[in-house]
């Protein structure tokens, strides 16, 4: 009885917030965002963020597409491909972690097939560069001090080791590249002669069209950041495959951006990526770094990693006409802490990164729009959720970053998921009080 | 002021006589039979000095010496290069001196009758080894990743892959296949690669079965050692048979060091790329990281900046027979300060991974010859060093370091320039060796 008395109170109080937040004015948002929710802890999570981060303060008109896996293995994946349109035609997603399947999760979910990765779909029609950036709390050490502004690392996620052929090779063979030209004719280029050894062979390639995209991608997302970009290749050694990288990075910013860049005080320059690996480490951040596939995949974990918590990083897919964005966490759907959810137990899962999903969203929005009250919100939410942890509330992540294993799990340390969602949520309160 | 010159000159001069006639009263090491490269710019002022004033009053050396300066190697059409080469795999212990690479502007300067070819790469192609890359940990010179209080050795697997891959620009639509043939003719693997719509990049990369299988070898009795555990990194989820092949004969070779490693308190283990850079970010130090060419070529840079100075970086080409050893620094000539050398201007040139080619070559010599009051010795030289510098007696490039980065807040009194630094390394050393 005195159990149940005091939910009741506490629903009570909730609903008095609710109340007091509904009689504000809402900032109406001109044009929609699409919305793609994803699955398990980050589901759950994605839906508090919206009902109460959001929702009390703005008027959206939100396209929702429901990415969880069962529905997209009920509809055979076409609500990803739905959605990745939607997005096309609105300019602004907004997307929930989502779980890839794999031989496991196909049993687990007694899944058709096995479906791609709903990133790669909608990658592959919206046609953009994925630009990872931490995002900076003071009290949270970074393995890397120097680092006080954020790094970007934009990676060109299409061809290269990620699509090439690699063979096993028996001694005594020859290995050859062969180009089969739509005249008929053939190049042959021999690239080894295995005499005396066996060993292994690779093939792999690239399309102008991709690099061009990537590029404009690129200029597009500096510009938006106002930070100088610096691409990284190793065309000393590639000097045709990287050197085309080079090359069409260079046309296309002589061609198209060099003014702008001029005009905003930002800079493009072609560095050597192990110069580039070497300065980054040096600098202090504040600048936007084009990534090959192989090195966008090793050098966004080191960044992450060296800013201290992988649970800190936002994702957006910037396409190459610089209009359409797509928002998500860099991090995954959080499947252990899920587990731990399904079974009645609390959890402490970091929010951050969703929740600057859906900032970075609302801000392009605002942007697109030339809506100002759209932009501040987005911003002060950012600097709620940024606040709230340099005030010491934090889920468990963040306070083992700053305490250690040991002392950072001890209770009081840190909050569970519903806890810091609300320390967000009244800082936020707050801080739109003050604008 | 010619007075004053003079005065100066002469204080030196009875300085190092003075030295010079102390160190000979003791009885001299024997230190048996060592391959000594020369080198050029600065680095070859500095090694003369080192060997002047830090080695050869206290060893008895058996020098087979091999002048690898540029004039030289021109001078001989690079066969002075070959001759040391051979000279290190029969006498198992060499020294180099950075050396010029040179480009279309040395063969300029020079006069070169051609573009000779990286003497590194020569001796590496006639040796067969790996290098190892290791920090020299000095306590005030801070990190810029901080948790990295021991040594990260990275051994670069410098064969084949980007190095010598066959790469062009597909000009226009085609078919990309690549072909491998055996050598009798009877098998023939003929695989599409890609099928170009348009214009595009390709590249085909190998590598060799014997060069894997040296590598391997070479990188776990460098750890052996060291006493330090060994991460091999690979993607082999992407390369699944490129890069499988090397976790594969890894695998296969390891149970040839099993007990070994364990009777050390090592082991092995393999990790992919990714993983390994976020888990090296994050570690303390204290492994060999075995990588692939061009892993090795770019997490070396970023390494060597990690640690706080290019300038404190040593190399070791350690060949597969674990017998045969080469030392050098891991950086250049050093050619802004030799510019201003040549123009009577004071430098502060760092030799400290200059004097540590020759501790290691020393160590190892030692080591094969049981000799030990050589290797207390070569010991005593690498203290000096650190202690030394721990001590406050810096050159520039480490006085910079100390400052955080910042030129200008050096000033001339936190620094000792080239010759000063050497001589008090000196005066250290000789202290350290009458105790």
């Amino acid at each position: 009885m005195l159990s149940r008395l005091t939910s009741r109170n506490v629903l009570l109080a909730r609903n008095v917030a609710t109340a007091a937040t509904q009689e504000r004015q809402k900032i109406k948002v001109d044009n929609p965002v699409v919305d793609l929710d994803g699955d398990e802890m980050t589901r759950i999570i994605w839906k508090e963020i919206k009902n109460k981060l959001i929702l009390p303060y703005l008027d959206l008109d939100i396209k929702y597409y429901d990415l969880g896996l069962e529905y997209r293995d009920e509809t055979n994946d076409q609500v990803t491909i739905d959605a990745a349109h939607a997005i096309l035609e609105h300019s602004v997603g907004i997307k929930c972690a989502t779980i890839t399947p794999d031989e496991a999760r196909i049993k687990e979910f007694n899944l058709k097939k096995m479906w791609l990765s709903p990133n790669g779909t909608i990658r592959n029609i919206l046609g953009g560069t994925v630009f990872r950036e931490p995002i900076l709390c003071k009290n949270i050490p970074r393995l890397v001090p120097g680092w006080t502004q954020p790094i970007t690392i934009g990676r060109h996620a299409f061809g290269d080791q990620y699509k090439c052929t690699d063979l096993v090779i028996p001694s005594g063979s020859t290995l050859q590249l062969l180009v089969n030209k739509p005249d008929g004719s053939k190049d042959v280029h021999n690239v080894y002669d295995f005499k005396k050894s066996g060993g292994v062979g690779l093939a792999m390639y690239n399309t102008d069209e991709s690099i061009k995209g990537f590029a404009h991608s690129c200029f597009q997302y500096a510009l938006m950041k106002q930070w100088p970009l610096y691409l990284s290749t190793k065309n000393t050694i590639l000097k045709k495959y990287d050197g085309r990288f080079k090359d069409i990075f260079q046309d296309i910013y002589e061609k198209k951006y060099e003014a702008d860049f001029k005009n905003n005080k930002i800079w493009y320059e072609h560095r050597l990526i192990d110069d580039q690996v070497a300065q980054a480490l040096k600098s202090s951040g504040g600048f936007v770094w084009a990534c090959k596939n192989y090195d966008g995949d090793v050098q966004s974990d080191i960044v992450a990693q060296g800013y201290g918590s992988l649970g800190l990083m936002s994702s957006v897919l910037m396409c190459p006409d610089g209009k359409t964005i797509e928002a998500e966490a860099a991090h995954g759907t959080v499947t252990r802490h899920y587990r731990e959810h399904q079974k009645g137990n609390s959890t402490s899962t970091n929010p951050i990164a969703s929740i600057f999903a859906w900032t970075r969203g609302l801000h392009h929005r605002g942007v697109l729009d030339n809506n100002e009250a759209l932009k501040t919100f987005s911003l002060t939410l950012e600097k709620a959720c940024i606040d709230t942890v340099e005030e010491g509330k934090m889920t468990k992540d963040l306070s083992i970053c700053i305490h250690g294993t040991k002392k950072g799990t001890e209770k009081g340390a840190y909050l569970i998921t519903e806890d810091f969602l609300s320390a967000i949520d009244t800082k936020m309160a707050e801080l739109m009080r003050q604008d | 002021m010619r007075p004053f010159l003079a005065c100066s000159s002469l204080a030196r001069h009875v300085f190092r006589g003075f030295t010079t006639t102390n160190a000979m009263a003791a009885q001299k090491i024997q230190g048996g039979d060592i391959v000594e490269m020369q080198g050029d710019e600065m680095t070859r002022i500095i090694w003369d000095l080192i060997k002047e004033k830090l080695i050869l009053p206290y060893v008895d050396l058996n020098v087979h010496f091999f002048d690898l300066g540029i004039e030289h190697r021109d001078a001989t059409d690079d066969q002075v290069t070959i001759d040391a080469a051979n000279a290190t795999l029969k006498y198992n212990v060499a020294v180099k001196c950075a050396t010029i690479t040179p480009d279309e502007a040395r063969v300029e300067e020079f006069k070169l009758k051609k573009m000779w070819k990286s003497p590194n790469g020569t001796i590496r192609n006639i040796l067969g080894g790996t290098v190892f890359r290791e920090p020299i940990i000095v306590k005030n010179v801070p990190r810029l990743v901080n948790t990295w209080s021991k040594p990260i050795i990275i051994g670069r697997h410098a064969h084949a892959d980007q190095y010598k891959a066959t790469d062009f620009v597909v000009p226009g639509a085609g078919k990309l296949e690549i072909k491998f043939v055996s050598a009798d003719g009877t098998q023939t693997i003929q695989e599409t690669v890609f099928d170009f719509k348009g214009p595009g990049v390709s590249l085909s990369m190998y590598n060799t079965d014997d060069s894997i299988r040296d590598f391997a070898h070479a990188s776990f009795k460098y750890a052996l050692q060291r006493k330090f555990p060994l991460y091999l990194s690979t993607k082999n989820t992407i390369l699944k048979k490129y890069d499988g092949r090397f976790k594969d004969i890894f695998a296969e070779i390891y149970p040839e060091y099993e007990a070994e490693f364990k009777a050390a308190g090592i082991w092995y283990e393999h990790r992919l790329i990714d993983d390994m850079v976020a888990q090296a970010m994050k570690s303390d130090g204290g492994f060999v990281w075995a990588c692939k060419n061009y892993d090795g070529d770019v997490q070396s840079d970023s390494v060597a900046q990690g640690y706080g100075s290019l300038g404190l970086m040593t190399s070791v080409l350690v060949c597969p027979d674990g017998k045969t050893v080469e030392a050098e620094a891991a950086h250049g000539t050093v050619t802004r300060h030799y510019r201003m050398h040549q123009k009577g201007q004071e430098t502060s040139t760092n030799p400290i991974a200059s004097i540590f080619a020759w501790s290691r070559g020393l160590a190892h010599r030692a080591t094969l010859d049981k000799n030990s009051a050589l290797e207390t010795f070569a010991n005593n030289l690498e203290a000096v060093c650190i202690e030394t510098m721990e001590a406050g007696f810096l050159t520039k490039d480490l006085a910079i370091c100390v400052k955080g980065g910042n030129a200008s807040a050096v000033t001339r009194t936190d620094y000792l320039n080239t010759f000063e630094f050497l001589d008090k390394l000196a005066e250290n050393l000789a202290k350290k060796q009458a105790h």
